[in-house]
């Protein structure tokens, strides 16, 4: 065989192999209205966690929102057919992305803003607060309480250095306000380092699982969850208030539900928003992604709370008193916290 | 996929026969030698990985390999580590998606030359290799689930085939003006298909986020292991130009595709094409 030939039949078989990929991989898929729907329908079918809890049949949803996708619609169509689809499971951690919308679920429009910010700087936190990373602090009630605003679990991750500053700061007062009304969460480990430091010993905050499979109750195990242990200053020996309402959501529903492992913390407001699941992302043949939950939580009493966690207290803002510059929420935690809850 | 584990399957079979009736062989290299390769390329790659979107993405990747062999009485043993990094790429009508790839792949393999006397054209090798092959992507479009790293230990089973062939001086002239002597040259011309007998993937479990609410420090949360047996092919074919120092030049041309993680849900396919150029270094001749 001379070498021109030996090279003819290499290249002829390498581009034959080649050519196999092709034929080894699938097409992609059909960019079709009809193809869309089907592929996002069944990835929440086979993956969201929160049927049960939000009594939702989703087989029924299928039918009413399969009935109103046409071969001729456009992408708006399209995207509102979904989006509304997605919006039955009426939860803030799902959304539809596109590049000319995003869908989303309103959980704060459950419940009344519980909060007004102008009032509470005003009238509590005043000229001299203090801003540690994400934190805005300062003293109230004639300095026998400590006031602690926190705005967003997201902001940034919370430093060992900006807990130990803000406990020094008020080791000397009769109880501590930690405000996450309007908190729409961020990073869980935020929860974790604060939590940490209202305990000495170790608690069991809530337990959780993952979706592992296709079945509506293909579950993994439970995995209990605790505080973490940590030898920097605590809290200790005083009452904590947390003051919650429906915009506090996710990573801030998560820090509400961990104060329920703790006798001398409680909940003085609205009920929270939920969104006590990891959101998972994905991506639909047309390029659109989207996101919806996939684990779920319970708590130290064994409930899921996805659809909010109440509060020991409920207290609704007032609007006569805002109108006379007090936060009637936070007035009633003070009078809790002095009085010894 | 069937076909091609036939083809293989074939080959391997029909290369043991023949391996049996080994002569002993006067013409066989039994010449130590050591190389050392330094490889520069680029790569187009492809990935689709169904546990976050059913499309295709491709992308160019720039890579480098690092390549140790040596050789003697009809034995090849030849070590790769090869790395490339770069952006996987898919355009939609209305927006381009993009994600970040950093692979690293460490290929071990060991040759058997077979020998079917003095008359053969070229020289066959029968072998196996294990190897390590690293990927991880990021997709900031898929949120939570931007992150997935691929981690692929497999067994393979490789046949390769390699002349060597020379191109003797002679007096040449270009449009009768311009003469000119062309030196003796020595190539070898090589190509090599492999196939994974058997892979241990380590991987992303049903859902790609892990379980962040679960407080500990584990990185990689809710991975997985998967079995796969026959799960790809690749093709080598080089062709390496011989320096009379013993050096040498080699321009390469490496396909593979992948199904990991076959018939599971989150199926990822894969392939490569990557076109490197190697600085080889013959350590033996350098030596003396």
């Amino acid at each position: 065989m001379k070498i021109k030939y030996l090279h003819i039949f290499i290249i002829s078989l390498t581009i034959f192999l080649c050519s196999c990929e092709a034929y080894l991989f699938e097409s992609d898929p059909e960019n079709s209205p009809k193809n869309n729907f089907e592929h996002l329908w069944n990835d929440v079918n086979h993956k969201y966690s929160f049927f049960d809890v939000k009594n939702i049949n989703w087989d029924s949803i299928y039918v009413i929102y399969n009935s109103k996708i046409r071969d001729r619609m456009n992408d708006t169509e399209l995207f509102n057919v979904m989006a509304d689809m997605l919006n039955e499971l009426k939860d803030g951690h799902v959304n539809l992305i596109s590049p000319f919308n995003i869908s989303s679920y309103d959980i704060t429009s459950l419940g009344k803003q519980n909060i007004n910010t102008r009032v509470i700087k005003e009238n509590y936190l005043k000229d001299d607060y203090y801003t540690t990373g994400s934190f805005v602090h300062n003293f109230i009630a004639n300095d026998r309480i400590g006031y602690i605003r926190y705005s967003s679990f997201d902001a940034s991750q919370i430093t060992e250095y900006e807990l130990d500053f803000i406990i020094n700061r008020y080791k000397y007062t009769d109880g501590l306000i930690i405000d996450i009304r309007q908190n729409g969460g961020g990073y869980v480990t935020n929860v974790f380092k604060l939590i940490g430091r209202f305990s000495s010993s170790e608690k069991f905050l809530y337990k959780t699982q993952i979706k592992s499979g296709s079945g509506k109750n293909d579950f993994s195990d439970f995995e209990d969850v605790y505080s973490p242990k940590t030898d920097k200053i605590k809290y200790l020996g005083k009452n904590v208030a947390i003051l919650t309402d429906r915009g506090t959501y996710s990573a801030s529903s998560y820090f509400a539900l961990c104060t329920y492992a703790y006798d001398n913390i409680f909940i003085v407001g609205d009920t929270t928003g939920g969104g006590l699941g990891l959101p998972n992302g994905g991506q639909l043949p047309n390029g659109w992604t989207y996101r919806f939950s996939i684990t779920r939580t319970l708590a130290t009493d064994g409930n899921n709370y996805e659809n909010g966690i109440p509060p020991d207290y409920t207290v609704i803002l007032s609007d006569s008193d805002i109108a006379e510059g007090k936060d009637n929420i936070i007035e009633f935690a003070v009078t809790k916290l002095i009085s010894g809850y | 996929m069937k076909i091609f584990t036939k083809l293989l399957f074939f080959i391997f079979i029909t290369n043991l026969c023949l391996a049996d009736n080994i002569e002993k062989d006067s013409t066989k290299n039994d010449d130590k030698q050591r190389f050392l390769g330094i490889a520069a390329g680029i790569s187009f790659n492809t990935v689709r990985d169904f546990g976050t979107s059913p499309l295709l993405y491709s992308g160019i990747f720039p890579g480098f390999q690092l390549e140790f062999s040596h050789s003697g009485k009809g034995n090849l043993f030849n070590y790769k580590f090869k790395n490339q990094k770069g952006n996987y790429i898919r355009a939609t009508d209305d927006r381009v998606y993009s994600a970040s790839g950093n692979i690293f792949e460490l290929r071990l393999s060991y040759f058997r030359q077979l020998y079917y006397g003095e008359k053969r054209f070229a020289n066959q090798y029968l072998g196996g290799s294990i190897g390590n092959y690293s990927e991880i992507r990021v997709n900031s479009a898929f949120m939570n689930a931007a992150f997935v790293f691929d981690n692929i230990s497999s067994l393979w089973f490789n046949y390769k085939v390699e002349k060597k062939y020379t191109k003797r001086a002679r007096q040449r002239n270009i449009f009768n003006i311009i003469k000119y002597k062309r030196k003796e040259r020595t190539y070898i011309f090589s190509t090599e298909v492999s196939m994974p007998i058997y892979s241990l993937i380590y991987r992303p479990g049903y859902n790609y986020i892990g379980n962040a609410t679960v407080n500990n420090d584990k990185i990689l949360q809710d991975y997985k292991i998967y079995n796969s047996f026959f799960s790809g092919l690749s093709t080598d074919i080089s062709f390496t130009r011989l320096w009379k120092n013993g050096n040498a030049i080699k321009y390469s041309y490496y396909w593979n595709a992948s199904l990991i993680a076959r018939r599971f849900e989150n199926e990822v396919n894969s392939s490569k094409h990557f076109f490197t150029i190697t600085l080889i270094y013959n350590l033996k001749s350098n030596e003396n």
